[in-house]
Order: C-alpha cells, then structure tokens, then sequence
C-alpha cells in the first residue's frame, strides 16, 4: 500500500512540471524584433524604431514582411516598454540582426545608448550595428528587392560588402572593444536610402553608404570608399577586393587586380620622445581583368603591375591617415599597439595622446605580389608574344 | 563508522575539480580583481604552485591520521577546543555553501528566467542535493565521475569553437605591472578553495591511501589548467574588455558562430552550469552533514539532511540581499582573512599541535 502511494505521489509530482516554469513563453504571444533603430528627439527623449517580423507574410507574395514600431522614452528601456502600448505583443530581442543609430544621434554620442544593448539578457553580442544617414527611423522603413525582410538584406549585406573592402562589418562586441579603450575610436558602416521611381510607385531601396568615423564614442564625420580601403588595411581587414591601376601598355585604360591574400603588422617605436609606427603589409593578389588589349602576362609587365599595386595600396592608407591625424582619431588601435610594446612608457602617453597621435610619423612597408593571371593568357586581338 | 563506502582517488579527484571550477564558469572573479587583467591567465596557473605549498599541512595531516576526518582529528589533537573549532569550520562551510547556492541562483534568474522566484531555484537545487547526500559518497563520486567529463569536454569544445576569433595579441603587455599584484590576486584566488576542506573530509574514505599524494597533486593541476584556459578565451575575445561583464563566460559563449550553423549554444553553457552546480552542493552539502554527525558522534548522519537543508535555504536567501552586495562582500579583504583562517590556518594549527604533542602516526 505504502508503495503505491509513494508511487502515485511521484505523478503528482510530476505533473508539477506539465505546467511550465514562470518564464514560459509562447511564439504566438511574441514580437519577434528583427532591427533596433535608435534616434533622439528634439527635447531629449529617445525614440526607438523596432522592425517586428510577421511571420504569416513571409510565405505569401509581394510587400514587406515586418512592421515597424515607433515608441519614445526616456531610455531605451523605457522605450521598448513603452512600445507595449501598440504591439500587442512582448517584444522578443534575442533574434535582432541589426542595429541602426541616426546620424543627429550618433553625434551626441553612443556610450549611453549601448548600456542597455550589453546589459539586457535577451540582446546579443553578435548583432550588427549601423549609422543612418539621416534617421534611422526611415531606414528601418526601407525595403530590399532580393528579401522580404529587410533586416535579413542588412545582414547580409554586411556580410557581402566584404568582397568589396571599401566599408567595415562591425558587431556590437566589436564596437564594444573599440570603445572599451581610452585612445581608440571606432568607425561603423553608413546606410542610406535611395528613392527609386520604378513604373509609378517609389521604393525606398536600403544601400550601403561611406563610413561613418567616430571620435570616441561621437560620430565626427564620413570616410569616402577609398579611405576606408585604407583604415581596413591598416587594421588587417581587407581580405578580399579590386585594385584598379592603369594599364602600363596602353595608359588609359584600366587594369583590376583581384586581391587574394593580405596580412598586416604594426610595429610602434619610440626614439627620441618620437612616436613612428611602421604599417607593414604583405599582399598577394592576381590579374583579374584588363581592358586594354596588350598583352600583360609577362614578367616585366606584371612587375610593373606589381609597383601600381604596391603604389595604390600605399595611396589608399596615406590618405587614410592623414586624414586621420588631421581629425585626431585613432582609428587603427595606434595607441594600443603602443600600450602593448611599451607598458612602461604608456601611462604617460596615454595621458597626452590626444596630442601626440596626429603628430605619430608613420612609416609603410608594402609588398604585394601577383601570383595569378586568370584563365586569359593574351586578350583577343592582341599580338601574340613570339 | 558514520560512512561506509569507499572511493577510487579518480572519482575524488573529478568531483573536486568540477566543485572548483564552477564559480570561475560564470563570475570569473579573479579577472575582476586584477589591476592588469590581460595577466589572469598568469595569476590562475601560479596557483597550483602556491596551492601545493599552501595546502601542505592538509596532506601532512592526511598522512598522520589516515582513518580520520579533519572533524575527528581536530578533536584528537586538541579534545575539547578541537570540538569547538570543528564546530567553526562547519558553519563556515554552511555559510559558503548558502553564498554559493544564492549566486548559483541569481546568476539562473539573472540570464535566463528573470521572473521565476529565487528561492524556487534554490530550493528544488538543494531537494536534489539532498537526495544525493542521502545516498552518501559513493554515489555522489559516481556522478563526478560521469558529470565531469560531459562539463570539461563542453569547455574544450567552447575554446575549440572559438578559436577562429581569437586575438592573441591582445594578452600583452604580460606583467604591466608587475609580478606582485599577480602573485597577490594569486593569493586571493586561493582563498576561494574551500574544497581544501572537503578534501581533508573525504581522504579516509579513498580505497587506497598510497593514492592520497595524487588527489592532492592532481586537483590543483587540473583546475588551474582549466582556468588558464578559460582566461586565455576570455582575454582574447574581448581583450580587457571582458573586466566590464557581469558573466564574462557566458558572453563569450554568446560569441560563438562558425558557419551559421553554430551559434546561440549559451544552453550548453546553462546546462553545464547546472550539472556542475548540482555536484558541487551536493559534495559540499554531503560534507557539512558527515561532519555534523562526527562531531556530535551520531551514528547516522541521514536525519540531519532535511534540518541542515532548511538551514541553507534561509540563509541562501539571507547572505545576498542583492547580487551587487554579495560580490562586493566576497572582494572585501575581510572576507579574504575570514577564508583564509579557516582554510589554510586552521590545518596549520592543528598540524603544528600534532607535532608538538606527538599524537598520530609518526611519517616515515
């Protein structure tokens, strides 16, 4: 008897468990967030732009497949609770692909702004972050032909803008370890809208715009393609791209060299009370169009080719830097660099290195190789080498 | 003989690395104390040098009085006084046991069930525990020696996974500030290895005592390795910045993506945290009741779970009026001195007494 009992008491027990634990939650009772867009508004407050997904619209055909909310608050928390009073579901942020800061906001800074993104359980390190040209609200409603979700196109093209080394992908841990240090400043992809005419109706096409460059955590300004190909060099980024060099045989026309290989090194000095980092970058890279139609597969053609590469490269992070140390912003990790090869010197510097960065002489060590010509030897038309 | 079972010195030697481990799985707290925390990984492998010449008395004491707990040979070396500071030792363990348990349960409700009532947490933790320690050290043994592969192999495969993302050159400049803060974060790190005691409890049960040098070797080695490996993750992946999380492992958890495929495994690190949580208390649990029975020579120390289990759940609740207040209470340098009494001093004393008064076997 006693058995039984014991053995009937466990069901009850177990039945307990049938019920759910107090964090239970449904899918149906939730707002799946697929972009965060953060804008302040005039008198201070924030506004927050969540882009939710509607699942239901994303197997039918045409039109968007989210909805996006706009709440204000005091904070970003306050905000999103505050959203509650239109979505009439909790807002779900653990699927959050994208955050997007507009511009007027960026300038005010982005410390404050990114407290509750790293503290919250449910947000994570991985998202990718962005900055508006203009609002980031308006960004949130733009549209992309190729997916039905906007925030997933943003995803990928952050990931896809890699094949063209001209904009960095930055996740919040990354901006997060950039911020982390006292001399850094971080630099984040811009996004703008262009609006299409297409048969009529106007499309709002989301497309990847310059780089945003901060100082510290305050947004100063916008690096154009090329000078962000340079601050992606300096800090080991580029993996992969097109240099465009002219033609050593027929000047006026262009010649592409894809690049395949890259690694870059800094090496900090002090000499003197003189502060000299030497960038030192080893690029392998092939032949991967021409458009003229001499022959450039020979060895003394290609090592021409091989000084216009090593020549744009050194272009493209002179540009960079100077610039830079002009705006006063350590987009390279210079300073840690320092702080990692001279800790005994570094309190010192780090007080003064607002100073002292722009006046860093930086010297470059290119090497870049072509190792590859394509499946072309000799163009059409071209005189055949005897 | 309150406790009959025997165990191999292997099983010993998981259980305690487990036990050890599973606070720097979440809190990380010598990242956190360190004024150059690039060198954590250097602080967490001296300690198994300073842990074996520390713990010295322990294993001096094991080797005089081989049939012994540290509650009986404390009260054959100094009779009465023996007794009270046997008494000590086990409220100090009731008191580690109660923080331990309210930080196992704030971290749960701090990261994945926010509104689940934290006493519900602690309470069907200590339930399970209790059932182990029911069933003595034999079986809680046999666990350690299924649970700890499972948690060591989920470390490994999180190092693994990660190591596409690692920037070594974020672990200089090594000792920018000297050795003497390292050596000292060494130190209090130390203080936290209350499975000192809980070796001293469990060394007469090993089946065979020539294996009492490798539990002592081996336990220091394996967990300063781990630890050291799970610092050089950390301070790779986020560099200093690791310093600024309340969970520093559990956001590098959340780091892990290989392909799209691999990502949000933070489960894994939950479910770790929680089979490792569940040996900790209950070899921890396990030896606050055996000492309660020896030191007030019951001859069964089974009746004493519930009560004690009562005990700790009021406390755990009681020891952390909030998760702020609880970790500034555990870096206070009081709480260090307060440690490392019971610890290290503690057996100390009572080997130095033992000698002077010649009580035990004499070592060869």
């Amino acid at each position: 008897m006693k058995k039984y009992l014991l053995f009937s008491l466990c069901f009850l027990l177990l039945a307990n468990l049938l019920t759910g634990c107090w964090d239970k939650r449904e899918l149906n009772t939730l707002a799946i967030v697929q972009a965060i867009g953060i804008d302040l508004t005039e008198d201070g407050l924030v506004s927050l732009s969540v882009q939710i997904l509607k699942p239901s619209e994303l197997k039918g055909g045409g039109g968007k497949a989210v909805w996006v909310v706009t709440s204000t608050g005091e904070t970003i928390f306050d905000a999103i609770r505050n959203a509650s009073l239109q979505t009439d579901r909790r807002l779900f942020h653990p699927h959050n692909k994208v955050i997007v800061v507009g511009e007027e906001t960026a300038k005010k800074g982005l410390k404050p702004l990114l407290d509750f993104l790293t503290r919250d359980a449910e947000s994570r390190g991985l998202t990718y972050v962005f900055v508006a040209k203009g609002k980031a609200l308006d960004i949130l409603k733009g549209e992309h032909e190729q997916e039905k979700n906007p925030a997933q196109a943003l995803e990928h093209l952050a990931d896809t803008s890699g094949l063209a080394s001209n904009l960095p992908k930055r996740t919040l841990k990354d901006l997060f370890m950039v911020l982390g240090s006292k001399t850094s400043s971080p630099v984040l992809p811009g996004l703008k809208i262009l609006t299409k005419n297409d048969e009529g109706t106007t499309k709002k096409m989301l497309v990847l715009d310059n780089t945003a460059v901060f100082k510290h955590d305050q947004l100063v300004g916008w690096f154009t393609h090329e000078e962000s190909r340079g601050v992606l060099w300096v800090l080991n980024e580029v993996h992969t791209g097109t240099i465009v060099v002219n033609s050593p045989l027929a000047e006026d026309k262009y010649v592409s060299l894809e690049i395949s290989q890259t690694a870059t090194r800094l090496k900090p000095e002090i000499t003197e009370n003189k502060l000299s980092i030497t960038i030192e970058v080893k690029e392998e890279g092939n032949l991967g169009e021409q458009m003229s139609d001499v022959n450039l597969t020979t060895p003394e053609n290609f090592s021409e080719l091989e000084k216009r590469q090593t020549a744009a490269i050194r272009d493209d992070i002179m540009t960079a830097v100077t610039k830079a140390q002009a705006w006063g912003v350590d987009l390279f990790g210079f300073g840690e660099e320092f702080h990692r090869q001279y800790p005994q010197e570094w309190p010192e510097l780090e007080k003064e290195w607002d100073t002292l960065f722009p006046e860093i002489e930086v010297n470059l060590e290119v090497s870049a190789h072509l190792i590859r010509a394509g499946l072309t030897s000799t163009p059409l038309k071209s005189e055949p080498t005897e | 003989m309150l406790e009959a079972g025997r165990i191999t010195s292997r099983q010993l030697i998981l259980l305690l690395v487990s036990s050890r481990i599973l606070i720097g799985l979440t809190y990380s707290p010598a990242l956190k104390q360190v004024s150059s925390p690039q060198d954590t990984w250097l602080i967490l492998l001296l300690t198994f040098p300073l842990h074996v010449i520390l713990a010295t008395p322990v294993y001096f004491l094991a080797k005089k009085f081989p049939h012994q707990t540290v509650i009986q040979y404390s009260q054959t070396i100094a009779g009465k006084a023996g007794k009270v500071a046997g008494a000590l030792l086990l409220c100090y363990l009731i008191h580690q046991l109660a923080i331990n348990l309210a930080l196992f349960s704030l971290f749960v409700t701090s990261v994945s069930m926010p509104t689940t009532p934290i006493l519900f947490i602690s309470l069907s933790l200590l339930l399970a525990c209790a059932f182990a320690s029911h069933r003595g050290v034999e079986v809680i043994c046999r666990l350690g020696e299924l649970f700890t592969p499972i948690i060591i192999i989920a470390i490994i495969t999180i190092t693994l996974l990660l190591t596409k993302d690692m920037q070594f050159k974020l672990l200089q400049p090594v000792l920018e500030k000297g050795i003497f803060p390292v050596l000292g974060v060494s130190f209090l790190t130390l203080s936290r290895t209350y499975e000192l005691i809980e070796m001293a409890m469990l060394f007469p049960y090993l089946n065979q005592r020539s294996k009492v040098k490798s539990v002592y070797l081996f336990v220091p080695l394996i967990v300063a390795l781990i630890f050291t490996m799970m610092a050089i993750s950390l301070l790779t992946i986020f560099g200093t910045g690791a310093v600024s999380r309340m969970f520093p492992y559990l956001s590098m958890v959340r780091e892990v993506h290989v392909g799209n495929i691999i990502e949000r495994i933070e489960s894994i690190h939950m479910a770790i945290w929680i089979l490792g949580g569940f040996l900790k208390f209950s070899l921890h649990y396990y030896v606050i009741v055996l000492g309660l029975g020896q030191l007030i020579n019951l001859q069964n120390y089974k009746p004493l779970i519930l009560p004690t289990g009562a005990i700790l759940a009021s406390l755990s609740v009681l020891v952390a009026p909030s998760l702020v207040e609880l970790l500034a209470f555990q870096a206070t340098s009081a709480n260090f001195i307060y440690n490392t009494l019971f610890i290290y001093v503690f057996p100390l004393l009572l080997l130095l007494l033992a000698i002077i008064q010649k009580k035990g076997v004499r070592s060869p």
